[in-house]
């Protein structure tokens, strides 16, 4: 009896060490030797700016955010220089901005960054083409939802034709004509005006979608290089107050910024029990070298249509 | 050019024939239990010509008429003589008696010579009956476990069954159960593998040459033969272990011509915590009852018509549960949710030998393969109105799976000893459930309920393949070419993919304990798996070829140097070289978990470069065996769009590889077990800095017009938020994995039978290996840590196991 008592024991034992686990720390220096310079900067064809800051290590003493406004940072084509980006905001430390520019399209510019203490750090890109959209077609469409229910989208088919022989990167978004409140807390009122904001119950299925960051839906043409291609997107219909402007904005990327949104949208959208079950961590496109952050560059073209909603909030 | 060919040819099989010739052919068995004995070298000891025995005991050997010294011997066996003038073809079914281990140098047959003689390259096989005696995790004897000692065989995580075999995947081995793929080996997360010890007779395992029989995986085959049943006595083995127990029965029935053996296994975890888990339940005001066990059965039964016709009907099923159920009571309303994880093989083989001649053998073999993991949910609400109830249930169900229906036939012809000719054809039917959702609403108001499906629909798929191959020798032997050729076929979705896979190796005697190896294959996956757990999940989706993902393909280069040292022990050295295209994996950030239900738009295609070399100690004979195994390797990946293009260490690469196993046998009454093993950490992605980013999106400090109603209503945009920085992946190593594990096995005959008594030790001093890491922040020394996880500490075992 007394060995059934100890084997049954034994075995309580065996189960607790399978279903417990063992934690040990590591004794590594985690603090990274230097901090790097950090950049992150956007370029249109008029303007260029940029925000300079210092990367943090793990184990920094603050973890807060330290901008670098000393810097020099200057615009090259080529060789030749453009100008330097002038640090002109009392209020956003470490915030540079070159405007009145003309900028070439498909034409590779670099930015320098200089600093005494921090040292240098270069990133290059290129302002890609606008792409026009041809037309916008739009259609009712019925989708099922995971509970057994369904609910009446519009689906619009906006068509592109793609440069041939170049990859493009690419983003699409709608903003509507919308009644907007605005709540006064002192007087305690309502009143609204008229904006165009994004639609906010935007989704898509459609096969080139690579996800989205905010509120574009982002995609490239490998499946339709050269090609006219129709990207679907469906918006809850009562995202329309009425008979209503929308307007359609498709965003032509550089590679460089479309990779940096891609992984930086994916990184931000993994959980950490997926890594810890195995799932490879997201790294976080970086075009600047020398350093981290992005050089990017977008062109923009746009078109509106008019929709006939579904009177849900009529405009007045 | 062609003629020549076709002359030489003729010459090769015409080659010895000027004088007369007669076949002694039969099957080779154990005296003892009728077991088929695989690979028996059959030859004649005056000419040194000889053969081997087939997959199932057959062996078919021609000499020229006159004296014949005919010798048939096997490692632990006795072996069989016979001195006779042969002037006719002869049958002979010969039963080989074992031999007492415990002299230093019995007669046997020469496994280390057979080394050095055989033409491929990068096989191994592993004797069943060091299983038993080596240290396990739990006491559970484990043949994947086992594999993984071997060189060019990495095992995954700490602990699992998974195995790795020369920088392939773990979907890259052909595991065969009777000739049946098993397509998910794993058991409790990979901790144990599905295999039952008791039951299998047999283990090959193959890394690369792959002979032109086998295809569908690219980096190893896994050849499980399972016992054909004792059919000379009925005989019993039971063994309780502390997580399980294990019975098989076999033995004859009516006569010797048929026989059977079933076993079964299942743990026992599940009934043993249901009191702890009531108890927990309890303190929480509620009923719950929950657990998790594994079971196994298989079983065989064939039957011998004649001398040239056999059948067999074999068949596994195993079963994965994790199941939770859990009832609150609330002012007489009753809430009730149960949970589950279900998976689990079922396989079976109905195979017919026929021997058409003495020289032609022939397998017809129907299989059926059918994997499902499932995760029923349920929730029950019967809520108390005032007067009345209010009744509602949900159930939402996952589904995926794979189903196959194949067909094979091979046939071995072997003219001459100096020819063994292999030809086949196999058509197999697949049925894929890349994953289906089932919904289901049920209420007072039928107006309100549901029943809805969605998810992936289910995938069909045909594959076909044919292959030849001659193993045949010339110069007295000195030089043996195994050359064969293997085409496949896959229909899928209207899209026919096919290839032709030449395979070839060469082996050149250079002295009589001394040879060189060289091998060419090229091998066509046309399934994949899609993992993004490091443990072996049921979550893994098995998924085909389709318009977007093309199959898998590898050319591997592998040769090396044997060596029969005193026919004791035998000294390999193996090298490799193979690249792997159109592999898959998730995509950034996404995985099984991941909205989009379409599993192809998840996934990205890459390639893979494996390298390395392997050490192969072993020692065969004696009191002491065992094996001492070194690998040194490479292997990385390369995705277009995982970590920018560049190539980066594969999750397993693992520089270096140590085994060191073995067995010691005092006496017949006690033997002990050793194993040793030390691997390069696992590669890993860790972020040691972060840095700021914008918000906003088209600028650097808000005010975009794309952001819902504009920065003035919804947070301040012109704050950055910040981004982790990955060097890149799979950078920073674990650290080194090492285990010690030891265990004893205490024999007794006693009245009815023998009992064992196991004792063992896993992680002998105690290491803590890691499962994985993890960084987090410390409130007390407001840093981070990075932090080890690791599951198994020191764990001893016993168990108890009687035969008769």
């Amino acid at each position: 009896m007394k060995k059934n008592e100890n084997y049954i024991l034994l075995i309580l034992a065996a189960i607790f060490i399978l279903s417990g686990s063992c934690r040990k720390i590591i004794p590594v220096d985690l603090s990274p030797k230097d901090r790097k310079m950090v950049v992150n900067s956007v370029m249109t064809t008029n303007m260029v700016e940029a925000r300079i800051s210092l990367s943090i290590g793990l184990n920094d003493n603050s973890q807060s955010i330290v901008y670098l406004s000393s810097a020099t940072l200057a615009l090259y084509e080529g060789k030749t220089k453009i100008g330097n980006l002038n640090n002109g905001s009392d209020t956003l430390a470490g915030y540079y901005r070159l405007d009145n520019l003309n900028l070439k399209y498909e034409t590779r510019y670099t930015l320098k960054l200089e600093d005494a203490k921090y040292g240098s750090l270069t990133a290059t890109t290129q302002i890609p083409r606008p792409v026009q959209i041809d037309t916008i077609v739009q259609s009712t469409q019925t989708i099922g939802s995971l509970d057994g229910y369904t609910n009446e989208t519009f689906l619009f088919a906006i068509q592109i034709k793609d440069s041939p022989n170049q990859d493009n990167y690419y983003a699409i978004t709608d903003t509507i004509l919308q009644k907007v409140y605005d709540y006064n807390y002192e007087t305690q009122t309502d009143t609204f005006y008229m904006a165009k904001n994004v639609a906010w119950s935007m989704d898509t299925q459609d096969p080139a979608s690579d996800g989205s960051v905010r509120y574009l839906f982002l995609f490239k043409d490998d499946l339709f290089d050269g090609k006219t291609y129709s990207f679907k997107i469906n918006i809850d219909k009562y995202s329309f107050n009425d008979t209503t402007e929308s307007e359609f904005y498709l965003i032509n990327f550089s590679k460089e910024y479309y990779l940096y949104l891609r992984t930086m949208s994916a990184q931000s959208d993994q959980d950490n029990i997926s890594i810890i079950l195995g799932a490879t961590p997201v790294q976080v496109y970086s075009n600047v070298e020398g350093g981290f952050g992005f050089f990017g560059a977008y062109s923009l073209s746009s078109k509106t249509i008019q929709v006939i909603g579904d009177n849900y909030y009529p405009l007045e | 050019m062609k003629k020549n060919v076709i002359l030489y040819l003729l010459l090769m099989l015409s080659a010895g024939t000027y004088a007369q010739k007669f076949t002694i052919s039969g099957f080779i068995s154990d005296a003892g239990s009728g077991e088929k004995l695989i690979s028996a070298t059959v030859y004649d000891a005056n000419t040194m010509r000889g053969t081997i025995s087939n997959n199932f005991g057959f062996y078919s050997l021609t000499l020229p008429k006159g004296k014949v010294k005919f010798t048939v011997s096997y490692v632990g066996y006795k072996s069989f003589v016979l001195d006779t003038d042969l002037q006719k073809n002869m049958k002979l079914n010969i039963n080989l008696t074992q031999s007492i281990e415990l002299e230093e140098v019995v007669v046997t047959d020469n496994k280390v010579q057979k080394q050095v003689e055989s033409s491929q390259v990068s096989v191994i096989e592993l004797p069943v009956k060091t299983l038993n005696k080596l240290p396990v995790l739990f006491g559970e004897v484990d043949v994947m476990k086992t594999i993984q000692l071997l060189p060019g065989v990495q095992s995954g995580n700490e602990g699992t069954s998974g195995i790795y075999v020369r920088g392939g995947g773990p979907d890259q081995n052909l595991i065969l159960l009777d000739g049946v793929p098993v397509y998910n080996v794993n058991h409790l997360f990979g901790f144990f593998s599905v295999f039952n010890a008791d039951a299998i007779s047999n283990i090959k395992l193959m890394k690369g040459g792959f002979p032109a029989r086998y295809g569908g995986r690219l980096s190893s085959v896994i050849d499980i033969k399972m016992k054909e049943g004792n059919n000379k006595k009925f005989k019993a083995t039971a063994t309780v272990g502390l997580i399980s127990s294990k019975l098989t029965l076999e033995g004859p029935i009516k006569d010797e011509n048929t026989s059977f053996i079933i076993s079964g296994r299942r743990t026992y975890i599940d009934l043993l915590i249901q009191p702890l888990i009531a108890t927990l339940g309890a303190t929480q005001g509620a009923l719950a009852s929950g657990g998790y066990f594994f079971q196994d059965f298989n079983a065989k039964i064939n039957h011998r018509f004649s001398d040239k016709s056999r059948i067999y009907l074999s068949a596994y099923t195993g079963k994965d549960k994790l199941y939770a159920k859990l009832t609150e009571l609330y002012d007489g309303s009753i809430f009730r949710t149960n949970f589950g994880l279900e998976w689990g093989n079922l396989t079976s083989t109905l195979r017919w030998n026929y021997v058409f001649n003495d020289k032609l053998f022939s397998n017809a073999t129907l299989t059926y393969s059918n994997y499902t993991f499932d995760t029923p949910i349920e929730y029950y609400i019967k809520e108390k109105l005032f007067d009345s109830f209010k009744t509602e249930s949900y159930s939402l169900k996952f589904l995926s799976g794979i189903r196959d229906y194949a067909f094979n036939y091979d046939v071995d012809y072997i003219p001459i000893p100096e020819h063994y000719i292999r030809f086949g054809v196999s058509n197999t039917y697949h049925i894929f459930k890349p994953g289906v959702n089932t919904f289901k609403y049920k209420s007072v108001d039928a107006s309100q309920n549901r029943d809805t499906l969605y998810g992936n629909s289910n995938i069909y798929a045909n594959e076909y393949s044919a292959y030849a191959e001659d193993e045949f020798s010339m110069f007295g032997n000195r030089l043996k070419f195994n050359a064969g050729l293997r085409f496949t076929g896959f229909f899928v979705k209207q899209k026919f993919y096919n290839s032709f896979e030449p395979r070839i190796s060469v082996r050149a005697r250079i002295t009589n304990k001394f040879s060189f190896k060289l091998a060419y294959s090229e091998m066509s996956q046309n399934l994949h798996l899609l993992t993004s757990s490091t443990i072996g999940l049921p979550t893994d989706l098995w998924v085909p070829t389709t318009l977007n993902i093309p199959p898998q393909y590898s050319k591997q280069i592998a040769g090396g140097l044997f060596f029969n040292i005193k026919d004791i022990v035998s000294l390999n050295f193996e090298g490799f070289y193979k690249t792997m295209d159109n592999l898959i994996e998730y995509k950034d950030g996404s995985d099984f978990f991941s909205q989009n239900v379409d599993w192809e738009t998840k996934v990205e295609i890459g390639n893979g470069l494996a390298y390395g070399g392997e050490v192969y100690i072993e020692k065969k004979i004696g009191r002491i065996t065992g094996w001492i195994g070194y690998t040194l390797s490479w292997s990385t990946r390369t995705f277009k769009n995982i970590n920018f293009g560049k190539p980066f260490p594969y999750k397993y690469d693992r520089r270096h590889d140590i085994s060191i196993v073995a067995t010691y046998k005092l006496n017949d009454n006690i033997d002990f077990g050793m194993t040793w093993v030390y691997g390069t950490g696992n590669a890993t992605t860790l972020a040691l800095q972060k840095y700021a980013v914008p918000t906003s999106v088209l600028d650097i400090v808000g005010n975009s017009k794309f952001d819902y109603y504009g920065s003035n209503y919804y947070g301040d945009y012109t704050s950055p938020s910040t981004v982790d920085y990955y060097e890149s992946r799979n950078s920073y190593r674990m650290p080194a994995y090492h285990r010690l594990d030891l265990s004893a096995n205490f024999h007794k005959k006693v009245k009815r039978g023998t009992r064992t008594w196991s004792v063992g030790v896993y992680n002998a001093y105690n290491r803590k290996n890691p499962m994985f890491l993890n960084l987090e922040f410390s409130q007390v020394t407001s840093k981070y840590n990075l932090v080890q996880y690791s599951f198994f500490p020191i764990i001893p075992s016993i168990s108890y196991r009687f035969e008769f």
